[in-house]
């Protein structure tokens, strides 16, 4: 056996991981090889330095926090976008409200001529839509259009109540 | 707070979790959590990643507790999801350095609070100490700079004290390969720290 098939076999034959012919052949070796017997020594002082190297201190947090912090949450609305989800969320519940709703909703059940049913849906979109003209605020907006409403509603005599 | 002091044999405390029993899974978690973090930090070098990999091992390790058949097995279980969350990470992070250096070593500790004082040994003068401490960096670096596939075995065959079968287990290849990955990083690590270990 060679010195590069020695160094090759240095940590098998430390290892006893050499079948006893391989280990017996580069015994020998190193009986004769002062080079490869220093290859030997610096592997043994190698393996004492790696189990002699320091685990880092580790502060164990607690288990719940961990499992609650890792599991998956849904996605947060941004609080700059609450405000204007809200409104805008109201906007449109009113909106329908108006559409599908509010024609009916305090009537009386006496059947409506279409004409006038149309004219009514078209005027509270025109009073909706110019109540929405204050200043882009939502909240303004609809409290201006329920408050033409209900004045419209009472010079009319249909009271919502 | 390091994990000691918890009762229970892995294999019982895996029975219990995956009977609903989560005090089990926290005895787990207290147990393996400290071996489990520097093993990736051996891995890959970076102590808040280190932390996050390991305890998204014990997350998936808890999502999974029912398919566990070997609870004594727990440990390699969560080494190996180490292994693949750090291999998935370098395939993605081949634009970051893998390593910062500065994490390693037992004078920092994980979880971002003081530095732990060193024990002094008094059967060391303070020359021989400051320069085991520079030898400890040096390996340290070469470790880190091995290809992953040297590194993997080397981790745990020498720092984690696994052994070879064990090792063949948790990185799924023959145990030939783990012999012969463990010669040629050995062989690797002589190399780079010939000035060190040549005597």
């Amino acid at each position: 056996m060679n010195c590069t098939e020695t160094r090759e076999r240095i940590v098998a034959y430390r290892s006893g991981w050499l079948s006893p012919d391989e280990q017996a052949a580069l015994a020998g070796h190193l009986d004769r090889c002062a080079t490869c017997r220093r290859q030997l020594d610096a592997d043994a002082r190698l393996c004492e330095a790696l189990a002699s190297l320091p685990a880092t201190e580790v502060r164990v947090p607690g288990w719940e926090q961990v499992r609650a912090a890792h599991t998956a949450q849904p996605p947060a609305l941004p609080r700059w976008l609450l405000v204007p989800a809200f409104g805008a969320a109201s906007a449109a519940a009113a909106l329908l409200w108006l559409v599908v709703v509010g024609p009916h909703a305090s009537r009386t059940p006496e059947p409506v001529p279409q004409a006038e049913a149309s004219s009514g849906i078209a005027r509270q979109a025109h009073m909706m839509m110019a109540a929405s003209d204050l200043g882009g605020d939502p909240n303004r907006a609809i409290v201006a259009w329920y408050a033409g409403l209900q004045s419209e509603r009472s010079a009319t005599g249909t009271g919502t109540h | 707070m390091t994990g000691i002091g918890v009762a229970g044999s892995d294999g019982d405390l895996v029975a219990r979790a995956r009977a609903g029993d989560d005090g089990a899974f926290d005895a787990l978690f207290r147990k393996h959590y400290a071996k489990v973090v520097n093993f990736a930090l051996r891995l890959q070098g970076d102590t808040d990643d280190a932390e996050d990999i390991a305890q998204t091992a014990f997350v998936r390790a808890h999502a999974h507790v029912g398919r566990i058949r070997d609870g004594q097995a727990l440990l390699a279980w969560l080494y190996r999801t180490v292994v693949n969350i750090v291999r998935d990470r370098a395939k993605s992070a081949s634009r970051k350095p893998l390593w910062r250096f500065a994490d390693l070593g037992s004078t920092r500790t994980a979880g971002g609070s003081a530095p732990v004082e060193e024990v002094a040994d008094d059967s060391l003068d303070p020359s021989r100490r400051l320069m085991a401490a520079e030898r400890d960096r040096a390996l340290e670096r070469a470790i880190a700079e091995l290809p992953l596939e040297f590194r993997e075995p080397l981790v745990l065959h020498h720092l984690q004290q696994m052994d070879v079968d064990e090792v063949a287990r948790v990185l799924r290849v023959p145990v030939g390969t783990v012999k012969s990955r463990l010669s040629r990083g050995r062989s690797r690590l002589r190399e780079a720290l010939a000035g060190w270990f040549d005597g």
